[in-house]
């Protein structure tokens, strides 16, 4: 079944005004980022229909192994391979992630990070996200690349309390913060060679900032090595309700969650 | 605010009162084109003094037999913090200085004494690249007419009347919100404004990065060269693996270029492509042109003439923007003293050369002007990313350390990503005819870590891991003396603390740079011997500088935090040891009984 796909979906990333369909050709197959509050960042096909992974197609011969004994065909016919010639075209997203394979189907299929790519029958409409965990097999991708095997959420409290700031823990927070991140990101979060951490809203973002400090990017090294799930905690409640920042605190265990 | 309108407000009235105790600004005079390519001796009008990029002066008051006698004339403070890169020019005893946010201050070269400022209003910017980009403008103001020219952290163009700071005009060249913005200078040549933008690692930057030609009296675009992109060379379009032109990312010309005037020919670097790293960038294979090229632009048109990539296939963001010198000089060396010579170099024959150490792995290219060819190349600090060059001059990335794919940590890199070449520029001098230039030199492991696209935000993707020293190296500063018509290295001054301020030579026989670690020095040009050297108020910065007013010669130089420091840091813990803040400029002259 070829997917045929004429117009581009709107992204949510504001600054990219330049429409998909302005150089698409009319038979490039889209991918696009969309926004879900149940899911948080998944991909989609050009009309916002929600793309997952089968995990059928596991790089890993065990969950290959599983998958294909919890989905019989009519569960696999419930996924739609997104057919593509060549590497889909895609805005927004890691170009290097995205590619084709020959799929199970047979057909050259588009790919990201690896993953065939598919759309879930009993998705009517961009947003749903049906298909999440059917019969466990079935998953949305992140802008990553990593498969998301999380329960869909329910959307948060628009003014949700933010828990309340442990003084003992923002005392630490200081400490640990002047000792490890004050050389590069200022003493008062101003920045220098590192961001300014005064009214940067990333911060809020808990899973986000833990992995940014336990892995680092760009200039800044991962401290995962250097510091415990505790420090990370509290130079991350520091940072988060210093300078302004109202982002509330980070627990140690949210910290040990995302280390790998 | 109030209280600098207060200073200025009491300059400007000691000024009319007296009339001797600052400059006299009334009598500025305009600068014309032949002063551009063939300044007075007395002054120092664009940030690399002349449309060369040789930072040398004609100056010798000051000479290999006196330095040691230089003591402080007088010394400022930088009305902003940030990182000091700052670069100060002079004309007819005028001083102009380019701060950070957009700030222009106009002194007395004689005794700091302000004559006016300009406050560029800006807007607030909340986190990500513009805030950090705002408190590190580097060379951001050039002379031309009777104006001074800005270039902003949001991406406008404003021509500022030299006489008074008023603004002539302004224009806004590109849209900041998508990324773009200003961090390096313009140069103006013949009433066009030269520049290269900056922020085009950043999310909605997609599809272009530029260098530009403006009207030098109205601010309207002339051209605009795309470095990511040329319909028209299928060689190009042919380097991205099929990405379009809209999915590219990076190629930032953040150097301030050179020009010829004999072919009319700008001479640009353009930066690293975007992300770091092929394998998500997803140009595996390809080399991804213009990034990481020296671009030969004729001047009117903003056609590419040539180009020559300096590191195809760049998966380490090594940049190659930096300075590109241009030189007239023999150059013939030896086979064996460089690590490619080209079978075209002829002995006894002057070349007309661009002599640059593009970028952060610290190897040295000698290009020819009108052919873009690479007549020899040899490195300086210890690199392991090129593994040599082919028979006609292309240099070969080291494909063994191309990470093959997402979070696979490629280790031990030497190129010094983080810590290697940076924007402190060398200095040529044409009594050696050798070009001196600082290079920290240091390792890295490094890892692609694919991100999601955020408004904003570079999409660099990689991580890094601690900088480590080159092997068998215990420290990271260097000078490297690279002579361009034996390509010997005649020199070169190691040591810890890194060189954190760009060079200057001098008539007088003299080489200045400062360190991270305080201390601003002369070094004899022929043998690298420190003659003199002072400690500053903290890390040495920006560009010193030299200039004469009334048959007085002076140096000057900023000091203020680098952007290396914390990974020098990192490597030693005693180089934390200096205060980051402090921004100054410090200015220096002979004693009375030395003249």
């Amino acid at each position: 079944m070829l997917k045929k796909i004429t117009t581009a979906l709107a992204l949510s990333i504001p600054c990219a005004i330049v429409p998909l369909s302005a150089h698409a050709k009319s038979n490039d197959v889209i991918v696009a980022l969309s926004k879900t509050d149940s899911l948080g960042s998944v991909l989609t096909d050009s009309k916002g229909k929600t793309l997952y992974v089968l995990l059928t197609d596991s790089p890993k011969a065990d969950d290959k192994k599983a998958a294909l004994a919890a989905c019989d065909k009519a569960c696999q016919d419930k996924f739609v391979p997104v057919e593509a010639s060549e590497r889909p075209h895609a805005r927004n997203v890691v170009q290097g992630l995205l590619g084709v394979t020959k799929g199970a189907s047979g057909k050259s299929q588009a790919t990201f990070n690896g993953w065939p790519l598919y759309v879930f029958a009993d998705d009517a409409k961009a947003g749903d996200v049906n298909g999440q965990g059917f019969q466990k097999v079935a998953y949305v991708i992140n802008p990553v690349g990593e498969v998301n095997k999380s329960a869909p959420q329910a959307p948060k409290k628009a003014n949700a309390v933010t828990k309340p700031v442990d003084p003992a823990v923002m005392a630490a927070g200081q400490e640990k913060y002047a000792a490890t991140c004050a050389g590069c990101h200022g003493a008062a979060g101003q920045g220098a060679f590192g961001a300014a951490l005064a009214g940067f809203d990333r911060l809020a973002n808990d899973n986000a900032y833990i992995k940014q400090i336990l892995v680092g990017s760009g200039d800044m090294p991962g401290f995962a090595p250097m510091l415990t799930d505790a420090d990370v905690a509290a130079i991350a409640t520091f940072t988060r309700n210093s300078w302004g920042n109202t982002f509330g605190p980070i627990e140690a265990d949210q910290v040990k969650a995302l280390r790998k | 605010m109030k209280l600098l309108n207060l200073i200025l407000a009491a300059s400007l009235g000691a000024l009319s009162a007296t009339g001797a105790a600052a400059a006299d600004i009334s009598k500025y005079r305009s600068v014309t084109d032949k002063e551009i390519l063939q300044p007075s001796d007395a002054d120092w009008l664009m940030w690399r003094r002349t449309v060369d990029n040789q930072s040398y002066s004609p100056l010798n008051q000051i000479n290999t037999k006196n330095v040691d006698s230089l003591k402080m004339a007088w010394s400022w403070s930088f009305p902003e913090g940030g990182l000091q890169e700052a670069a100060p020019l002079i004309r007819d005893g005028v001083m102009f200085l380019g701060i950070n946010r957009a700030v222009v201050q106009a002194l007395d070269a004689t005794t700091g004494d302000l004559i006016w400022e300009h406050r560029q209003a800006l807007p607030e910017f909340k986190g990500g690249y513009h805030a950090s980009q705002q408190d590190r403008q580097r060379n951001n103001i050039a002379l031309y007419k009777d104006k001074v020219y800005l270039t902003t952290p949001d991406a406008k163009l404003v021509a500022l009347d030299a006489k008074t700071g008023k603004v002539a005009w302004e224009t806004q060249v590109l849209d900041w919100e998508k990324g773009f913005s200003y961090t390096a200078g313009p140069m103006v040549v013949n009433g066009k404004i030269f520049t290269g933008m900056s922020g085009c690692t950043i999310t909605g930057t997609a599809g272009g990065c530029f260098i530009m030609a403006h009207d030098a009296e109205t601010g309207k675009e002339l051209w605009r060269l795309n470095t990511l992109s040329d319909p028209k060379n299928k060689e190009v379009e042919d380097s991205w693996n099929k990405i379009p032109p809209e999915n590219r990312y990076g190629g930032s010309p953040w150097i301030t270029g050179a020009y010829d005037a004999k072919r009319n020919t700008l001479y640009w670097g353009v930066g690293m492509p975007i992300p770091w790293s092929e394998v998500l960038r997803g140009t595996t294979g390809g080399s991804a042109l213009y990034t990481n090229s020296t671009l030969a632009i004729d001047a009117d048109t903003g056609k590419v003439k040539w180009y020559y990539q300096h590191l195809p296939r760049d998966d380490w963001d090594l940049d190659s923007p930096f300075e590109r010198v241009l030189v007239e000089s023999e150059t013939a060396p030896k086979a064996a003293d460089v690590k490619y010579l080209s079978k075209d170099v002829k002995p006894g024959k002057k070349y007309d050369v661009i002599v640059t150490v593009p970028g952060k792995y610290g190897t040295t290219f000698v290009l020819d002007r009108d052919t873009g060819k690479l007549l020899w190349a040899r490195d300086t600090a210890f690199q392991n990313v090129i593994t040599g060059y082919t028979a006609d001059g292309k240099a070969i990335p080291n494909e063994a350390l191309i990470a093959k794919k997402p979070n696979e940590t490629v280790k031990y890199i030497c190129g010094g990503r983080g810590l290697g070449k940076l924007w402190m520029a060398g200095a040529y001098s044409p009594l050696t005819q050798t070009f001196y230039v600082p290079v920290s030199e240091s390792c890295r492991d490094l890892t692609p870590r694919a991100g999601e696209f955020r408004e904003g935000e570079s999409l660099g993707f990689q991580s890094s891991g601690k900088a480590q020293y080159a092997p068998n190296e215990t420290s990271t500063g260097r000078i490297y003396a690279v002579n361009v018509k034996t390509g010997k290295i005649d020199w070169v001054q190691k040591q810890k603390p890194i060189f954190s301020s760009s060079l200057l030579t001098t008539a007088g026989g003299l080489l200045f740079g400062g360190d991270s670690a305080r201390e601003f020095a002369a070094y004899d040009q022929k043998t690298g011997k420190k003659l003199w050297s002072i400690k500053l108020n903290t890390t040495v910065a920006g560009f010193p500088v030299t200039y004469s007013v009334d048959g007085k010669q002076y140096v000057a130089v900023p000091t203020g935090p680098n952007a290396q420091t914390s990974a020098a840091a990192a490597l030693d813990p005693e180089l934390k040891n200096v205060v980051d803040g402090g921004h100054s400029l410090f200015v220096f002259e002979l004693p009375k009984a030395a003249k």
